[in-house]
């Protein structure tokens, strides 16, 4: 069965390399960068995404949260591009207006995946998201397949033992 | 038929209001892919909501008067699950059927969106609060002055700060207390009228099972609908395995009912003769012949009692007088004891005659005040009589009411039609229905005003002294409704003389009369509590406050009192026509009938195993007699009417009798008959025709055959054998599955299970098992995980032996469903589970055929959940699509939420720290769940008990469920 | 026997066999074509909204599909054994018959091959019932009697096939020296650049006996694979070690007496009776007694093994079931037809008159197709616990499905019928030369005429 698992995982990065990870990510409403929130502001991922390490879902920063820092943070005149960003930024402040993210990173139903799980596990998040602290629009760089999660969940069994869940079928299917 | 990918989109744009965050990850559900989606995070998070985690509060149930407490679990902001709360002296964490299925009338896709008004005769039409309150306020002034009793209130039993609201508008309109009528059909209010006239207590007695050694059950069903079934249940089955004496019940009556399926004995009286069953028990028990060391009432009763022909009585009975007279040896001998009557089945038009005698009964064997407990309080804001309700309908019809207020009750669909509500009520100028969505009186309404969901409102119940269940808000309410208190209360505050209320704000009201009670709800010497207010906030928390009771009084006989109900009661007029007694039977499924949602209605009777209509029940030898067959369109008629019902031919009835659930059929065939001192409705007593409509009925009935044919697949023990058979496996040809960590493992107690079926309705709810259907359920297409098997015999025509096997998944060790699939979809687990991967079945369905225990149910089409019921389902399970098979995960989600949980906290699983949905819900707590591998484990331990036996255990499928026999004694030595 | 015929002769029939068709053809193909629309037309209501159309239901989750499913592999195995293993034993009398078995075999496998897939919860998923890696590492479960039954019915289906279009090379070749068209272009097709050589002759009859070797051992193997889907389970009624027997016999009889049913008509509508005569009927007609015992034999042992359990005993009691339930009609026409039948047929008189050999086929015909259903549904009907048996009664769509697949089939055979020569030139040549081996010049000769 070894030679034919191999088989599968070059047929699965064949096809990933083929079907997945589009180059760019998907327009957003608002020309937010990670690049500039993570890597400039050195704003770490769960101070956004605070349900990453105590739920299912990672969540997506509240407008409210947003707003403890533009409240203050509201225009950059050095960076007239930024510039434009911010100053469009009040309006919806003042109209309590959510912006409507577009999903770039999305599992099928039938898959019950949880955050709180990996990164508990500590799993860096760009073990699966890529360097999004270097992405001015995110993109999705890991294919999500199930035959990736695989390669990982394999991996880790045959470094601890007794981690038998780790490949049972009823852990991310139920 | 809708497009099979429009729900699971439904929901998740659900999610993407409530939920944000992209909860949709774990949305379940197999829908094409959508080009993009949107996330719309929150503006400001709520602080009490994580997505992906759920929430729990805590409330109350308000489906029946027993008002256990209930802990709600939501997700996203919306409630997904009913539990009981374990903190409930009442219910102790346990939920019925009817509790767990409130949570889809909060769902119900007919419910009002706002309030209605309609204006003339006219279609009823949208209005605004302000100023249906207003109309409302205007017709009461308008009403009041015309004097009192014109402004009338008909209600279900609020024993709370809704009724005091309720009675403080009705005092600011004028009207006198006789004025608010309380409906409950259900209510043994013979047995008030009966304390009334012997103790000079007009109160029910708090019934309270856990010391009885022996109990008589007259019709009184306590294990599905008569006063606390959830706490009668558990305190039955904790005496059946009581070690040393075994509590024994008898159950009394023409009919076997669920409860007399739990019993030991089973007195096959005739209708209208338990009365007389209850004084042949009285004559034994006061027999000096029997026992010399006599209560004084019985030596003074004895006189009397003495006088009676024990064959007389035993001819009205309909029993043969041994009988009796070893079940009064029986009672004399195990105390204390509890007779419990009347119920539905028994009470007829001399109820309370049999209410009285059960009482004097209970009194000569000292039963009161230890089983049967006085000075308790079971009654704050008691049932009217029907005679009252009939009052009030006469006065509507002649037109002497101007406003009825009609609160959680629906007189023209549940009363018998003989009393004729909906024309009396159609008199009333100006009729306001609270009611949440229609019934068969909102028609008829002016008003309608619709009511909060209990689920959305403030509220509390004090269904005994000592227990006062909280209720609050676990969800922001779905459409434009309004609490009725709140409505009652703004309404009063625009009366010439406002109804004395401290706020028209329903947390206030609440929250001010819980304050006045604490006192009241403190051990008895524990003073005032230092903080009221800390007291209050850690009740609602924990669901409610509780205080010990006071102690239970002891209440002497009126001998003279009694004396006169000891005359025999009248014999039956003898009738020809080949008249049979109706026996008209609330279940536990359906209540007093009004049981209207979906799962209540889906899910299969236990005795008949028929679901979604009526049945009549027939003796084979009746169904002979009248050559009708299961299936058949019977015609039943009576003084009142008549009514087309599909046959059910049940060994459990009399030959002279005919049995039917209560509901519309039932109501089209009772007549208005009271009984004259109670003035409760007779049920029992009234003699129906019954003739052949000729006609196949549509009759979902999921039962094959109801014997055993010889196969002995639920063995029972006796003393002679206290176990039960079971085959030598230890020849085996292959290796077993191993299972490193744990193994999980069930063990059902037969003895302790009384087929309540809350099991199931909790696994509906957890599992997100659909509703397919009457035309389904007529092909046997019940899709539930678990499935009441229940067996009458062993082959036709043999002796009636009803025993009882909730089936589901066995999770066999070695289970015949797994080689067999193609694809993988079903394996075994390390964890000894069965699984099945929906998302790879293919849908061959061999693995069902290969199940012996055929507990595997197939998706034949989309299950359909109307909106907005989409929104009471789990999102940590999948929603089977259709081509897949599915079945009873042990529910594997909550095993995989404890094990997260014990891996967080770095240490193992404890043992019931994982509860499945049956488990939890079990009233009679028969399900014990756990790691067989620990063999300190619960599971482990009562899996090693002699009763125990596995299903179909000589296949070698070797089940992780093991089922404990129910115990057979023989008669009494 | 044709001694009479010469080469010329002998291919003249077949041509005329192949002219153009006249309106009773047509009839027929227009009725077999519309029946199969319907049933393709009922199966697609299924597909648009699941299996709630079947009366299936638990505890029988298999009902009709299944029982057509081994009803056609059983069809299926007559062509093999007489196209091969009759070759083997060198029963001459087979040369008449074979190219009409063997066209039977393939339509009738091409036709069980469908209800496997018909009858899935998913059908658009069936691919995963292939061995075929994927990104998901996942693989088929070889435990499973479905996936053996995936191997033997591809493989039965390659292989009678292949024989097919070797047996029939030769006579493609001889057909497409004197045909025009369209028809000269597709027998140049399956004449495979045939010359006649000796060269060719002699691969030809080594390739011939190699494949008669290889589809022989089929015989017995496809159908005890399928006989396992039920054998290997714990279901009472399925769970019987006599199955792969009882099962390859009950597919011969089956077998031949479709083929008799279709020959009797075929050799009167085509002119055939000098090239497939009486005899060879005959010859087929005394395998159907053979296989038709072996069959009652079986019926009688499965009884007498149930009624040795305890009366309380499930094996036992399904089979009274059977006997007494509400699918006794179906029970004691089986038994009737395929035991009765071929008794029947020990009486020369009944064996040799066309009408009564050709109504005792039919009732064979539908009492193997009864059989099937019996084994399938009366089993699980009737399973362990009481509490769950219930009655499968097959549902108009069910019914559709079925006779659909017959309609697709005599289509297919119809269409077969004009484009295949029906007997085999080439060996009738070699009988009409009186050889009792192919020679040189024999058949080559009549090649080139």
């Amino acid at each position: 069965m070894i030679p034919l698992r191999a088989l599968a995982v070059a047929a699965a990065l064949a096809a990933v390399r083929v079907l997945a990870a589009e180059p760019a990510g998907p327009a957003q409403p608002i020309r937010f960068s990670h690049k500039v929130h993570a890597t400039d502001a050195t704003i770490g991922c769960t101070s956004c995404h605070v349900y990453a390490e105590r739920s299912t879902v990672a969540g997506i920063p509240s407008m409210a949260r947003c707003f403890g820092c533009h409240k203050f943070v509201k225009e950059d005149p050095a960076n007239p591009a930024l510039d434009r960003e911010l100053k469009a930024l009040g309006p919806l402040l003042r109209e309590g207006k959510p912006i409507e993210w577009t999903r770039v990173h999305r599992l099928p139903d039938h898959v019950f995946f949880t955050h709180e799980r990996h990164v508990r596990s500590g799993m860096r998040c760009q073990d699966c998201h890529g360097p999004v602290e270097q992405m001015e629009v995110v993109r999705q760089v890991a294919p999500l397949t199930m035959g990736w999660c695989l390669e990982c969940h394999h991996r880790k069994q045959r470094e601890q033992a007794g981690r038998a869940r780790l490949t049972d079928c009823v852990t991310c299917h139920k | 038929m809708r497009d099979p990918s429009e729900w699971p989109l439904g929901r998740r744009s659900f999610f993407r209001i409530v939920g944000g965050a992209g909860a949709a990850g774990v949305a379940a559900g197999c829908s094409p892919k959508p080009a993009i989606q949107r996330i719309v995070p929150y503006l400001v998070p709520p602080d009490d909501v994580v997505p992906g985690k759920p929430t729990f509060y805590r409330t109350a149930c308000r489906e029946c008067g027993a008002g256990c407490g209930v802990t709600a679990r939501t997700r996203e902001g919306r409630a997904v699950k009913l539990e009981g709360n374990p903190e409930d002296p009442v219910g102790r964490g346990a939920l019925c059927a009817r509790g767990q299925a409130a949570i889809q009338a909060l769902y119900h896709p007919e419910r009002f969106k706002g309030p209605l008004r309609r204006a003339g005769g006219g279609p009823a039409a949208p209005v605004s609060w302000e100023e249906a309150e207003a109309d409302l306020a205007k017709a009461i002034v308008a009403a009041a002055a015309k004097g009192p009793g014109r402004v009338r209130m008909l209600t279900a039993p609020e024993p709370g700060t809704a009724g005091a609201v309720q009675r403080a508008l009705l005092a600011a309109a004028g009207a006198r207390p006789q004025d608010r009528v309380v409906l409950d059909l259900l209510d043994p209010g013979p047995l008030r009228a009966a304390g009334a006239a012997l103790l000079g207590r007009a109160e029910l007695p708090i019934v309270d099972l856990t010391e009885a050694r022996s109990v008589v059950a007259l019709g009184a069903d306590f294990l599905e609908t008569w006063g606390s079934p959830v706490e009668l249940a558990r305190q039955l089955a904790d005496g059946r395995t009581r070690a040393g004496e075994r509590t024994r019940l008898t159950w009394v009556g023409p009919r076997l009912s669920l409860t007399g399926v739990s019993a030991d004995r089973w007195l096959r009286a005739r209708s209208g003769g338990e009365a007389d069953v209850v004084l042949g028990l009285l004559r034994v028990a006061a027999d000096p012949a029997v026992e010399t060391g006599r209560s004084k009432e019985a030596r003074a009763l004895w006189p009397r009692l003495s006088a009676i022909s024990t064959a007389d009585l035993a001819s009205r009975a309909g029993v043969p007088w041994g009988e009796v007279e070893r079940l009064g040896r029986e009672l004399v001998l195990r105390r204390p004891s509890a007779v419990l009557a009347p119920g539905p089945q028994s009470q007829g038009a001399d109820a309370t005659r049999l209410a009285a005698l059960a009482l004097v009964l209970n009194s000569v064997l000292g039963n009161l005040g230890r089983t049967l407990r006085y000075g308790q309080g079971g009654d704050e804001d008691a049932p009217s009589s029907m005679a009252e309700v009939r009052a009030l309908l006469d006065d509507c019809a002649r037109g002497e009411v101007d406003v009825l207020l009609v609160h959680g009750v629906d007189p023209a669909g549940l009363l018998p039609v003989a009393l004729g509500a909906p024309a009396a009520l159609a008199k009333v100028p100006l009729l306001a229905s609270f009611a949440r969505r229609p019934d068969a009186t909102t028609p008829l309404a002016r008003l309608v005003l619709p009511d909060h969901h209990p689920l959305e409102s403030f509220g509390d119940v004090a269904p005994r002294a000592g227990v006062l269940n909280l209720l609050q808000p676990v969800m922001t309410p779905l459409a434009d409704t309004r609490q009725a208190i709140q409505v009652l209360a703004e309404v009063g505050a625009q009366l010439p003389t406002p109804a004395k209320l401290a706020s028209t704000d329903p947390y206030d009201l609440v929250m001010t009369r819980a304050g006045e009670r604490v006192a009241s709800l403190r051990a008895p010497g524990a003073g005032l509590p230092a903080d009221p207010a800390a007291e209050l906030r850690a009740a609602r928390e924990h669901g409610g406050l509780w205080a010990p009771p006071p102690a239970a009084v002891a209440p002497a006989l009126r001998i003279e009192a009694a004396g006169r109900f000891l005359a025999p009661g009248a014999p039956r007029a003898a009738e020809g026509g080949g008249a049979l007694d109706l026996v008209a039977f609330p279940t536990a499924l359906r209540g007093d009938g009004r049981a209207d949602l979906p799962w209540l209605r889906e899910v299969p009777d236990t005795l008949s195993s028929v679901s979604w209509t009526a049945w009549l029940e027939l003796s084979p030898a009746t169904a002979q007699r009248l050559g009708v067959a299961t299936g058949e369109l019977a015609t039943v008629t009576t003084a009142a009417g008549h009514a087309d019902v599909p046959v059910y031919v049940f060994p459990g009835i009399r030959d002279d009798a005919v049995a039917l659930p209560l509901g519309a059929e039932a109501a089209a065939l009772l007549p208005a008959t009271l009984d004259p001192v109670s003035g409760a409705l007779a049920f029992a007593g009234v003699r129906a025709t019954v003739a052949r409509a000729g006609k196949r009925a549509r009759l979902p009935l999921l039962e094959g055959s109801p014997y055993q044919h010889g196969r002995n697949v639920v063995p029972v023990v006796t003393r002679a054998e206290p176990s039960p058979p079971r085959p030598d496996l230890s020849a085996r040809m292959y290796p077993e599955p191993a299972h490193p960590e744990h193994r999980w493992a069930m063990a059902i107690d037969l003895d302790r299970c009384t087929g309540c079926e809350a099991c199931v309705v909790a696994c509906f709810a957890e599992n997100n098992v659909p509703v397919m259907g009457p035309e389904a359920a007529e092909q046997g297409r019940y899709m539930g995980w678990i499935r009441m098997e229940r067996y009458l015999g062993d082959e036709p025509g043999g002796a009636l032996d009803v025993r009882l096997l909730p089936m589901l998944c066995q999770h066999c060790t070695n289970a015949p469903c797994e080689p067999v699939c193609p694809v993988y979809a079903t394996y075994h687990t390390p964890e000894g589970l069965n699984a099945q991967i929906y998302n790879r079945c293919v849908g061959t369905r061999y693995c069902s055929n290969n199940c012996p225990y055929k507990v595997r149910t197939f998706n034949w089409r989309d299950a359909q959940f109307e909106r907005p019921l989409d929104m009471q389902l789990n999102p940590d399970v999948t929603v089977r699509s259709r081509g897949v098979m599915e079945k009873c995960t042990f529910c594997v989600q909550r095993i995989r939420f404890a094990e997260g949980r014990a891996r967080d906290e770095q240490r193992p699983v404890r043992d019931g720290e994982i509860v499945p949905a049956c488990a939890q819900s079990c009233p009679a707590q028969a399900i014990t769940f756990g790691d067989a591998n620990d063999p300190a484990s619960r599971v482990s331990q009562v899996a090693r008990d002699r009763r125990a036996f596995r299903a179909l255990e000589d296949l070698g499928t070797l089940p992780a469920i093991t089922y404990l026999a129910r115990v057979r004694e023989e008669e009494p030595s | 026997m044709s001694n009479a015929a010469t080469f010329r002769s002998i291919e003249d029939t077949v041509r005329a066999a192949h002219g153009p068709p006249g309106p009773l053809y047509w009839l027929a193909l227009a009725v077999s074509g519309g029946v199969f629309a319907f049933g393709a037309w009922a199966y697609s209501l299924v597909v648009r909204t699941g299996l709630h159309w079947t009366g299936l239901e638990r505890p029988g989750m298999w009902g009709n599909l299944i029982t057509d499913f081994v009803f056609w592999v059983g069809i299926a195995h007559s062509g093999t054994l007489i196209s091969a293993i009759l070759f083997l034993f060198r029963a001459r009398f087979r040369t008449a018959v074979y190219r009409v078995a063997e066209m039977m075999t393939v339509f009738a496998v091409m036709t069980a091959g469908l209800y496997p897939i018909l009858h899935l919860g998913r059908p658009w998923l069936a691919h995963w019932l292939l061995p075929y890696p994927n990104q998901r590492e996942l693989w088929i479960n070889f435990r499973s009697p479905l996936i053996w039954d995936v191997f033997a019915i591809s493989t039965y289906l390659i292989v009678s096939t292949v024989f097919l279009l070797v047996g029939v090379a030769p006579d493609a070749a001889a057909l497409r020296d004197r045909a025009t068209g369209w028809r000269r272009g597709l027998y140049r097709l399956l004449a495979f650049g045939w010359r006649g050589t000796d060269e060719q002759w002699r691969h030809y009859t080594r390739a011939y006996l190699f494949f008669a070797a290889f589809a022989t051992p089929l015989v017995v193997s496809v159908h005890s694979v399928v006989s396992w889907d039920f054998a290997v389970s714990v279901t009472p009624g399925w769970h019987s070690t006599l199955f792969p027997p009882y099962f390859v016999a009950g597919a011969i009889l089956s077998g031949v007496a479709m083929v008799i049913t279709i020959l009797v008509p075929l050799r009167r509508a085509f002119r055939l009776e000098d090239l497939i005569t009486a005899r060879h009927l005959d010859m087929l007609a005394r395998l159907v007694i053979f296989t038709g015992l072996i069959v009652t034999y079986s019926y009688a042992t499965e009884l007498v093994l149930a009624a040795g359990e305890p009366a309380s005993d499930p094996e036992r009691s399904t089979f009274l079931y059977r006997m007494t339930g509400p699918y006794a009609p179906v029970f004691w026409t089986m038994v009737t037809f395929n035991c009765g039948g071929p008794l029947l047929l020990l009486v020369r008189k009944v064996r040799t008159t066309t009408w009564s050999l050709l109504l005792i086929c039919l009732a064979i015909n539908v009492g193997m197709w009864l059989e099937r259903f019996n084994i399938v549904v009366t089993s699980l009907a009737h399973d362990r616990l009481p509490f769950d048996w219930r009655v499968y009664v097959p549902t108009w769509v069910e019914w559709a499905m079925t006779f659909g697949a017959f309609g697709w089939f005599f289509f297919l055979f119809l269409v077969g019928l004009k484009l295949l020569p029906p007997v085999s030139i080439a060996e009738l040549k070699e009988d009409a030369a009186g050889h009792g081996a192919h020679g040189p010049d024999g058949p080559a000769e009549g090649s080139h005429a």
